[in-house]
């Protein structure tokens, strides 16, 4: 993909994951990086920091002998998420009209 | 290398943070080990790399610190991972010892353009003066010392802004190269 993800994108993604289900660390980086193509080594800064953020709320779950730590949305990690999908939608307008203006130039 | 293996290194690398920071990171790796099996540790990289991640996302923590203690902890981490590293140590005290020379020698340098400066501008004023006070007696001197009181003035103020404007450049670009290469140092 030549346009990556990052930033607050990455952390837009993390949180509408999360807000859709809890995950675990292991399956939350798997589908963030399948999704969006980044590397294994990014998600977990990014958890840490919506964590302290309190944004993410963990639980443990007991699993075949030892702990799985769930990640779960807080209220105020719904209340950035729905910021940030607000702005998201404003860029995402932005880019569309830019790209569509460029196609009638081109036609 | 195996999990365990990976995680001690990883666990070496990311010394310099706190260590809460560093348990929840190291818990998060070593369950993240047990899920992903065999093939986990080839996957994720480096544990230099994934360390410097954690290392780099924790120093550029943006959230409700105002910009100063932000770069203070930063410098902090940088001066911690310097300090950790048994090759660095050595390495550090010669960059401050250089840094130090430096800094040294510029402001000598800068200080004595800067009396120059001032000295110039000082006898240009002393001329100024003395120029008014023949004014009755001879005109024609009065024209002459004065005339060469404010070239010596205007050089003067010239010089000083001068000096003022490169010692601040040069000090700032020399905190700028100490600060690189502190920090790509402290990434090796």
């Amino acid at each position: 993909m030549a346009i990556q993800a990052s930033g607050t994108l990455l952390d837009m993604s993390v949180l509408a994951m999360l807000a859709r289900e809890d995950l675990y660390g292991y399956l939350l980086t798997q589908n963030a990086t399948t999704l969006l193509g980044v590397s294994e080594s990014t998600v977990y800064p990014i958890m840490r920091r919506l964590q302290t953020e309190e944004c993410l709320d963990v639980y443990d779950v007991p699993y075949s002998g030892r702990n799985r730590r769930y990640y779960s949305i807080t209220e105020s990690g719904r209340r950035r998420l729905r910021e940030y999908t607000a702005q998201w939608q404003d860029f995402k307008e932005t880019i569309d009209n830019i790209l569509g203006g460029a196609e009638n130039d081109g036609e | 290398m195996t999990a365990n293996e990976y995680l001690s290194q990883l666990q070496h690398a990311l010394r310099v943070l706190p260590e809460d920071e560093q348990r929840a990171a190291l818990e998060y790796y070593e369950e993240y080990l047990s899920d992903a099996g065999d093939d986990g540790v080839s996957s994720l990289g480096t544990p230099h790399d994934v360390a410097g991640r954690i290392i780099a996302e924790y120093a550029a923590k943006p959230d409700d610190e105002s910009g100063k203690k932000r770069s203070l902890r930063t410098a902090w981490i940088v001066i911690g991972a310097v300090f950790a590293s048994p090759i660095a140590l050595p390495i550090a005290i010669a960059i401050a010892a250089v840094a130090f020379a430096v800094v040294i020698s510029l402001v000598a340098v800068f200080v004595s353009l800067g009396v120059s400066a001032v000295a110039l501008a000082a006898s240009g004023v002393a001329c100024i003066v003395v120029g008014l006070w023949v004014v009755l007696q001879s005109p024609a001197v009065t024209l002459f010392v004065v005339g060469g009181g404010m070239v010596a003035l205007g050089i003067g103020l010239l010089l000083a802004k001068a000096v003022v404007i490169t010692s601040r450049t040069s000090f700032r670009v020399v905190a700028r190269i100490v600060g690189k290469f502190v920090i790509r140092r402290s990434a090796e």
